[in-house]
């Protein structure tokens, strides 16, 4: 039988370079980003913005609101609003269906819910997989992109920053 | 000046809205088709806001508002109750951005009652900064 010392030392290489890679990806910093849609596209907010994701509920309008608000909701005894991102984002409306959500998002003492057509996924993700936004991103998306730019199944992800969302309101 | 513990509003639907008014500040409330409105301006929530829902008056009333300076009616579809209770405990402040961006509603509060909102409408700022 030949020697197979050398396949095993190629072996104990491998192992040993996979395990130093998961270890350096065990150390590396990460951040949770919470997935969800507006129409085609993928969109994220960091987790430690999003305090619930809630079912679709009826939305009380405020008339006279602008448009980027589509009114307000009874949270177990709180009224908290809704924001129309399609309308901040300039992205087509979509019919409400069993898999749109409404996110509360807080940041610092703003809270909101934000309307999303859907809610796929809360994922941890390296910072480092975190890229700069496309610069062919539309512009009333770039204007609240956090700078980050992921991949969720394929798919390119914009990670919006909620604090930029909010600020968007103060006069 | 007392502890307020509670309003008494008058509760009216406008397009799938759900409106309250304090009737504290409310004088007299008249079928609006027998309205001998004395002089008084009439102001529809129709004409100064849009809704989602069609606004149709089935059995439209007329609220007259006190105010020492001013003659005016709202525009109201026949109120659904009158004088309910809303304990202070029952009633929120808009929510930060909409106080943000809407400053000047005339929306000043909401009222959650049996699970449902009711828009608690200052019948002032609707005349006079709308």
């Amino acid at each position: 039988m030949p020697d197979n010392t050398k396949n095993k030392q190629i072996l104990a290489e491998v192992e040993k370079r996979k395990h130093q890679a998961q270890s350096a990806e065990t150390a590396e910093e990460r951040s949770e980003l919470v997935i969800f849609t507006l129409g085609d596209d993928f969109y994220a907010f960091y987790g430690h913005h999003v305090k619930e994701i809630l079912p679709y509920e009826k939305i009380t309008l405020v008339p006279g609101c602008p448009d980027s608000i589509i009114g307000i909701i009874n949270v177990r005894g709180d009224i908290e609003s809704v924001i129309n991102l399609h309308k901040m984002l300039g992205i087509p409306e979509t019919r409400m269906s069993r898999k749109t959500r409404i996110m509360i998002a807080a940041d610092k003492e703003i809270r909101s819910g934000i309307l999303a057509d859907s809610v796929e996924d809360v994922l941890s993700v390296p910072v480092s997989s975190v890229k700069p936004p496309m610069s062919t991103l539309d512009k009333s998306v770039k204007e609240f992109a956090v700078g980050g730019e992921t991949l969720y199944n394929g798919k390119y992800v914009t990670l919006l920053d909620i604090g930029k969302i909010f600020a968007k309101f103060r006069i | 000046m007392a502890d307020i513990k509670e309003l008494r509003i008058l509760i009216f639907d406008i397009g799938g809205v759900r409106l309250g008014i304090d009737t504290d500040t409310i004088s007299e409330i008249r079928r609006a088709d027998q309205t001998d409105r004395r002089g008084a301006e009439l102001f529809r929530f129709d004409e100064k806001f849009s809704f989602r829902e069609k606004v149709v008056y089935q059995s439209p009333m007329a609220i007259y508002i006190k105010d020492e300076h001013r003659k005016f009616a709202i525009l109201i579809e026949h109120p659904e109750d009158v004088g309910l209770p809303i304990s202070i405990d029952e009633i929120r402040p808009m929510p930060p951005l909409i106080r943000f961006c809407y400053a000047d509603s005339p929306f000043w509060a909401a009222a959650v009652k049996d699970e449902n909102i009711i828009l608690l409408v200052d019948p002032y700022r609707l005349v006079y900064e709308t």
